[in-house]
């Protein structure tokens, strides 16, 4: 058994109490500080990383429904980013709309949006769906790039009204990061809160055999469906504020690439982990960023590797979801035998 | 609109859907046997199409005194390498996720798909590659539509190959062996077959298909790109779906059939809509008829 399995398997002997309560204080105050840093690094440039990995870790959270809880794969999630970024452009442009009154907007177009694509598409097969979903993501970024009357094709649209709010104007990313945290906040508790409501469990069910599921009267297509809407109207708010901050959208922000990343951060993160697919945001920026200031084609190889690499030697992610927590804490003390691994099955060498 | 243009059209649009054709067919095979999408067939393509530019340039003069002997090379030789490196990709990126939940093995298909295409805009610096002239002969006028040699040539190999693969699978042990383990591979692993072996050499098999067809591309449309994979392959998994996916004769009709219709585009509509358009076909069959135009109704995995 390798070091790695035997992590997995819990056999770990946990500290002890006050170590315990130690750990857990100095996790408070790490993510603290991490989340306040651009307020005391100051400058320009930190805020507009923590912006980004504020918007990155969002698009996790929402993705983590559709992917962790339903187990559906979305090849064409950051399409609803783009409906997202593109419904306040042009609210904002043509209309004069404040962002405020637009994300409401956005999140409403994103479900609706979410529901005419999802209808036909979640009848159809495992598989199938991520090719769907796939085609669905080319449709809009074409439609982004050709349509010009709505979208500005590859110019993009900008030049809106700056937003404010009670007389305060929103311009640099430090303006923006409060108000990125506290939705990133909200979608963290609210998919928590999802995961163990009557839909969560329809869909951990739905994930973990899809027959056994619809024998048991869940109405499949229908829980499905709330999957794919509840987890892409992030999407859309994120869009939105994401547009806002970069004044600017245009159609290079949502190619497949983009889409492809929102997936690898959730499988890298830990599918169904809310703290996992967080950290896959953050982690995601940070190497993308690092790696653009040596060479920007770098960063999509050792990312698919990453991926690779999780896939192949840690499915459940960095930080793995762990449905029946009490149960994990009586195998680390010893007190119950560990499940039996896949690797005690594994056939192949 | 003229009844030339529309010819012409139809003629182009078989060309190029015959090698759309020869991409489709790894996809279904790999699926027929395996039911798992294989991304990377999109990658192995390009793969595919930059060792035939390498081949070309290390043949350099040659190719040009001896146009068809240096296709035949650079053909088989980027058969064999991009074989090589399916072979790679299956002992690496599937073979241990084998008994692991079916979405593992998809998102694994997609990080190697990724992969290959990222290596390849690493060294190639996402510059476009220029593929050399086989055939320079001045093209014929047949009637009213032209059609040049080159052209032709493509299409008879591509068909020739597909209809060859038809044959193999039919009519040989190993055929016999796929269309087992396509029905049931336990069953078809109790009657002694190396199951681990025939998935290895579909893959392989859909990956040297594959490269033939980045070189047909190549030779066809005159440069490759680093991201020609993302694009071409949808359309290959389009046509194997509208074929109808696990079915060898389907990929060849949804080939030709995505083919001429994505060149009809171009009469009625600018030329960036031919993206568009396949994507609206790949969404349309897949909500009105999922097991495509040859498909039986495709029987609900557990």
């Amino acid at each position: 058994m390798s070091v790695l399995a035997r992590l997995r398997a819990g056999r770990r002997p946990l500290p002890p109490a006050n170590a315990r309560q130690g750990m857990r204080v100095a996790l408070v105050l790490g993510t603290v500080a991490f989340a306040s840093a651009p307020y005391w690094l100051g400058g320009s440039y930190f805020p507009d990383i923590w912006v980004d990995m504020g918007l990155w870790a969002i698009i996790g959270v929402g993705l983590n429904v559709v992917i962790g809880f339903a187990g559906l794969l979305d090849l064409g999630y950051m399409a609803f980013y783009a409906i997202g970024g593109y419904v306040f452009a042009n609210a904002a442009l043509y209309h004069g709309f404040n962002l405020w009154e637009t994300l409401p907007i956005g999140a409403v177009v994103a479900l609706v949006s979410s529901a005419i694509i999802g209808f036909p598409t979640l009848r159809v097969h495992g598989d199938y769906l991520a090719i769907m979903t796939l085609g669905f993501g080319g449709i809009v970024y074409f439609a982004a790039e050709n349509l010009s009357a709505v979208t500005g094709g590859v110019n993009g649209l900008y030049g809106w009204k700056t937003p404010s709010l009670l007389g305060h104007p929103f311009i640099t990313p430090l303006d923006f990061y409060p108000f990125v945290l506290a939705l990133l906040i909200v979608a963290a508790l609210v998919t928590m809160h999802l995961r163990s409501s009557r839909i969560g469990r329809a869909w951990a069910c739905i994930k973990d055999d899809e027959i056994a599921a619809a024998s048991s009267g869940i109405a499949i297509v229908r829980y499905k469906l709330y999957a794919y809407m509840l987890g892409s109207v992030w999407a859309g708010l994120a869009g939105a504020l994401f547009a806002a901050k970069e004044a600017l959208i245009s159609p290079e922000s949502f190619t497949f690439d983009a889409s492809f990343f929102a997936v690898a951060i959730v499988v890298l993160g830990g599918m169904g982990s809310i703290s996992g697919v967080i950290v896959g945001g953050i982690f995601y920026v940070v190497i993308a960023e690092w790696l653009s200031a040596y060479t920007g084609t770098l960063s999509g190889v050792i990312f698919a590797a990453l991926l690779l690499l999780v896939v192949l030697l840690r499915p459940q992610g960095l930080i793995p979801y762990r449905p029946n927590f009490s149960r994990h804490r009586l195998i680390r003390y010893g007190l119950a035998e560990p499940p039996a691994t896949t690797d005690d099955y594994r056939l192949d060498p | 609109m003229s009844l030339q243009e529309l010819l012409q059209q139809i003629v182009n649009g078989l060309v190029v859907g015959s090698v759309y054709g020869l991409v489709a067919l790894g996809y279904t095979m790999v699926y027929g046997i395996v039911r798992l999408i294989n991304f990377a067939q999109g990658a192995l393509f390009e793969a595919g199409a930059y060792v035939g530019v390498v081949v070309f340039s290390l043949l350099g003069a040659f190719a040009t005194h001896q146009p068809l002997i240096g296709l035949l090379i650079a053909l088989i030789l980027s058969a064999l390498l991009t074989g090589g490196l399916a072979y790679l990709v299956e002992r690496v990126a599937y073979r241990p996720l084998r008994n692991a939940p079916p979405l593992t093995p998809l998102v694994s298909s997609l990080a190697t798909f990724f992969l290959i295409i990222s290596v390849i805009q690493v060294i190639t610096g996402a510059q476009p590659l220029n593929y050399p002239q086989v055939l320079s002969v001045s093209p014929w006028t047949i009637g009213p539509i032209t059609l040049a040699p080159t052209s032709l040539l493509i299409a008879v190999v591509a068909v020739l190959l597909m209809v060859g693969i038809h044959f193999y699978v039919q009519h040989t042990k190993m055929g016999k062996a796929m269309r087992a383990i396509a029905v049931n591979r336990n069953a078809a692993a109790l009657m002694g077959i190396n199951t681990t072996w025939v998935v290895t050499f579909t893959f392989m098999l859909g990956g040297a298909l594959a490269a033939v067809a980045g070189v047909l591309f190549g030779v066809d449309y005159g440069t490759v790109t680093y991201n020609m994979g993302e694009f071409y392959g949808l359309v290959a998994f389009t046509a194997a779906v509208l074929g109808g996916i696990g079915n060898v004769p389907g990929a060849l009709l949804g080939g030709l059939t995505v083919g001429v219709l994505s060149s009809f585009a171009t009469i009625f509509l600018p030329n960036q809509w031919q993206e568009a358009i396949v994507f609206a076909i790949l969404i349309l069959v897949l909500a009105v008829r999922p097991q495509g135009i040859l498909g039986e109704r495709v029987a609900e995995r557990a």
